[in-house]
């Protein structure tokens, strides 16, 4: 008797759940793209040590050619914020590259 | 004529009145044909409800929010904190329940952030219908983070209870 009681509670408080979704109304998505870009104190300047040297150089030839999905893929290595580390994040490094 | 004659015709006279009247005035009622109605109201159904909100830049609310820039920053040994003011708006018809997330913990653990409605965190707050209020979107980079760009989706959105 007791089993069957709660058996009726648990019923009865899911179908209330299940009534009560229905009348729960939901607005469409608003979706807003947020970003930034924090930049080294000098361009090309990967890990941050205050100069552009081979070390760069180094993490840039490891994430070589890699898009945001790939495992070799660097943050930091895509200086130019274009979501592929190319030949235009070299030639960030190759200009600055002995700068302090 | 003697005054029997005279009764008989008065009570005649009488009797025709009282069959005479009624029937004439069957005669005269008329009526419309019968309608049958179940109730005498109709019930439309009522408008359906609509949800909408609204971002903006301005309190006037005539700058909608399309991205959110926080634009570039130098590296930084130190903490920084950014914040972006936002003008949610109801343009619905309802009071609506108001949600958000994000996507930036999934890029990058070197960027928090929270959405505030002053004191209170936004997720639940009702915005009545018509209604908007100042929201505070605000972001903290940790020190020394990895340098590069970060993008990431904010998802608003509304929950109305009918």
């Amino acid at each position: 008797m007791l089993s069957l009681l709660l058996v009726l509670i648990i019923v009865g408080s899911s179908l209330s759940f299940v009534v009560a979704y229905q009348y729960v109304w939901r607005t469409e998505l608003y979706k807003r793209e947020a970003g930034l870009r924090i930049r080294p104190l000098i361009e090309g300047d990967i890990n941050a040590d205050g100069k552009v040297d081979q070390f760069d150089l180094r993490i840039l030839a490891t994430a070589y050619g890699s898009t945001p999905t790939e495992p070799n893929w660097n943050l930091s290595a895509d200086i130019n914020g274009n979501k592929i580390v190319e030949v235009q994040d070299l030639f960030v490094i190759g200009t600055n590259y002995g700068k302090p | 004529m003697d005054i029997g004659k005279w009764k008989i015709l008065a009570v005649s006279f009488a009797l025709i009145c009282c069959l005479a009247v009624p029937v004439l005035a069957y005669t005269y009622l008329w009526r419309t044909p019968l309608y049958p109605l179940s109730a005498g109201i109709i019930l439309r159904d009522p408008p359906a409800p609509t949800m909408q909100l609204g971002f903006y830049w301005d309190s006037a609310l005539t700058q909608p929010v399309t991205t959110i820039d926080f634009g570039e920053i130098v590296f930084s040994t130190s903490p920084i904190m950014l914040e972006k003011t936002i003008y949610i708006s109801n343009e619905g018809s309802n009071a609506t329940t108001i949600f958000w997330n994000s996507t930036l913990s999934t890029t990058t653990t070197a960027i928090t952030e929270e959405w505030t409605n002053g004191p209170e965190p936004l997720n639940s707050t009702v915005l009545g219908y018509y209604m908007y209020m100042p929201t505070t979107y605000r972001i903290w980079i940790q020190p020394s983070p990895p340098t590069g760009t970060y993008n990431w989706t904010l998802t608003v959105w509304g929950e109305c209870y009918l």
